[in-house]
């Protein structure tokens, strides 16, 4: 299996470049002395993914972060996409071209180096998340062969998300209660079904048959890492 | 940019108090999971470097698409399909680390008296579990018939030439019992050589766990409730060691309202029916793989008669959860 094979194929994605000397601008400089935030969550769609990760990843390490704790994950984006950075703190969503906080001046610079925003496809989400507090599950993402098909709060009202896999329709339905489950699928042992709803942050759902996936976001307060079963 | 914000805003951090190794940089917390062996492998992995963790995890998932490759009854390059189209006919000469899993299944074989046996395979294709499309209740004249081509004494493996042999034409190996536990031996043999120490790798709800989650916090492993969906009915702390579990919600079917599941009895060539699930632990999750198995089939009185000295937690079929003394003492420990 080749790097890029697997790459296309898989939820994360392998980076080929150096993250010495990628960023211009010295990250130092723009945040010294300063406390980060508490709370925070990055997410970064671009076509050059390992540039990305690289200048986050350095941004973060100038901080003072090393007491906490920083999840990252990325996922492949099918079509058109404006690449660009959604920053949040304590979850409200921040515009760091205008705020004077001292991520959002290194987020400029990192938006400087990536050229953002512009259009590109199939370009890679990259995901940072730091969390002080806990949180109750926030929506879903569903995947389909690995590439994140479609991200959705939990609606006001019940609704059906109807998608099609590889055997055919499954169907999806979200609930008002911070639910999620398979109501129907076309594969046959209709494992997926018999699975139940999730409701907790970092939870999934699977038909391997159809190779859909759903996960529920936010902040994991089941309190296990992984589930033996 | 509308459509971006939209699409992001719902994307919320996560906690956790953490100490790194590299003290002067931050912790990063990796997450991958990917659609491999006909399950999901999900890693969790923290390491200062996201770039090199990224890489290391690669080449772990590299090794398991090997393993598969290599043990794998369905794909026809293997090495298990190769002694399989020859049973009966000629002795095949095989990898030494082919051998050396087959030498391993026949030693659990005759420790496990039998319950746990790799020459299976005439069996579980009849049931079609492991199928795309398959899951089907076969004539019993059909199992009776299959089942007397399951006898891991009729492997034949020749140390000398290292070559293995199934004496019988209808004889067939499936080593699903073994495969997926030693896959995830080889991926978290590969990150620790690549120097990731601190990872859970769960294959299908079989896991190795690797260290901690931080200098001063272990990684905290749930058992699933087997007929409650997502609810746990019990939580530990757990370092350097693996887990599996074995339960009969998994692959199934109904038919005419009684449940059938892929865990086959070699004795009866049905499923076995004292068990709702069986969770323990052992140094490699080949072995846990293999010992929640044959906990699975010998049921909750046996293997407290029998003093299992491995910690286990045995939902029986009736839902009572039976744990013996080891299981009790497990670190962290909350039902």
């Amino acid at each position: 299996m080749k790097r890029r094979t697997f790459l296309q194929r898989s939820s994360m994605i392998l980076p080929g470049l150096s993250a010495a000397g990628l960023l211009g601008i010295d990250p130092q400089k723009l945040v010294a002395g300063v406390q980060p935030p508490d709370s925070f969550s990055l997410s970064v769609v671009t076509d050059r993914p390992e540039k990305a990760v690289a200048l986050v990843q350095e941004l973060l390490d100038k901080m003072n972060m090393k007491d906490k704790n920083i999840r990252y994950s990325e996922y492949i984006l099918h079509g058109d996409h404006v690449a660009d950075i959604a920053y949040t703190r304590a979850g409200r969503l921040i515009d760091f071209r205008k705020a004077q906080d001292s991520l959002s001046a290194g987020l400029q610079a990192i938006a400087a180096r990536l050229d953002l925003p512009r259009s590109c496809e199939n370009p890679l989400l990259s995901h940072f998340s730091c969390d002080e507090g806990v949180q109750k599950p926030a929506g879903i993402r569903i995947f389909k062969d690995d590439q994140l098909i479609l991200e959705k709060a939990f609606p006001v009202y019940t609704e059906a998300i109807h998608l099609e896999g590889v055997h055919g329709k499954v169907v999806l339905e979200m609930t008002k209660d911070h639910a999620v489950r398979f109501a129907e699928t076309s594969c046959k042992h209709k494992t997926c079904m018999n699975m139940g709803a999730i409701s907790q942050a970092g939870q999934n759902l699977v038909c391997i048959p159809n190779r859909i996936s759903v996960s529920v976001t936010g902040t994991n307060i089941s309190g296990v890492d992984s589930v033996t079963f | 940019m509308k459509i971006f914000l939209c699409l992001f805003l719902f994307l919320t951090g996560s906690l956790c108090a953490a100490q790194t190794t590299d003290s002067s940089r931050a912790q990063y917390e990796v997450k991958v999971s990917k659609i491999l062996m006909g399950t999901v492998v999900e890693t969790t992995a923290r390491y200062p470097d996201i770039t090199y963790c990224k890489e290391a995890l690669f080449y772990a998932y590299r090794e398991m698409e090997r393993v598969e490759d290599l043990l794998s009854y369905q794909k026809a390059e293997s090495e298990i399909s190769r002694i399989n189209n020859n049973a009966g006919k000629t002795p095949q000469p095989v990898s030494a680390e082919t051998f050396a899993i087959l030498q391993r299944a026949v030693s659990y074989a005759r420790k496990l008296n039998g319950l746990f046996d790799v020459t299976i395979g005439p069996v579980t294709s009849l049931w079609g579990f492991s199928d795309p499309d398959g899951g089907h209740l076969p004539a019993k004249a059909d199992i009776t018939r299959q089942l007397k081509d399951v006898n891991y004494r009729d492997l034949v493996l020749n140390t000398r030439d290292t070559t293995a042999f199934l004496k019988n034409q209808g004889m067939m190996l499936d080593l699903g019992g073994i495969a997926k536990g030693y896959a995830i031996d080889r991926g978290s043999a590969k990150l620790k050589e690549y120097g990731v120490t601190n990872f859970i790798l769960n294959a299908g709800g079989d896991m190795y766990v690797s260290g901690q989650k931080d200098e001063n916090t272990p990684w905290i492993v749930g058992v699933k409730d087997p007929r409650k969906g997502q609810e746990l009915i019990a939580r530990f702390e757990l370092k350097d060691e693996a887990v599996a579990t074995s339960g009969d919600y998994e692959r199934f079917i109904i038919v005419d309202g009684k449940r059938y599941h892929h865990i086959i009895d070699p004795r009866t060539g049905y499923p076995a029916s004292l068990s709702e699930s069986a969770t323990t632990f052992a140094a490699t999750a080949e072995e846990a793989d293999v010992l929640a198995t044959y906990l699975f089939i010998i049921g909750a009185q046996q293997a407290l008669n029998n003093n299992f000295s491995k910690p286990f937690l045995i939902v029986d079929i009736t839902g009572k959860q039976v744990t013996n003394e080891a299981f009790r003492k497990l670190p962290g420990l909350q039902f």
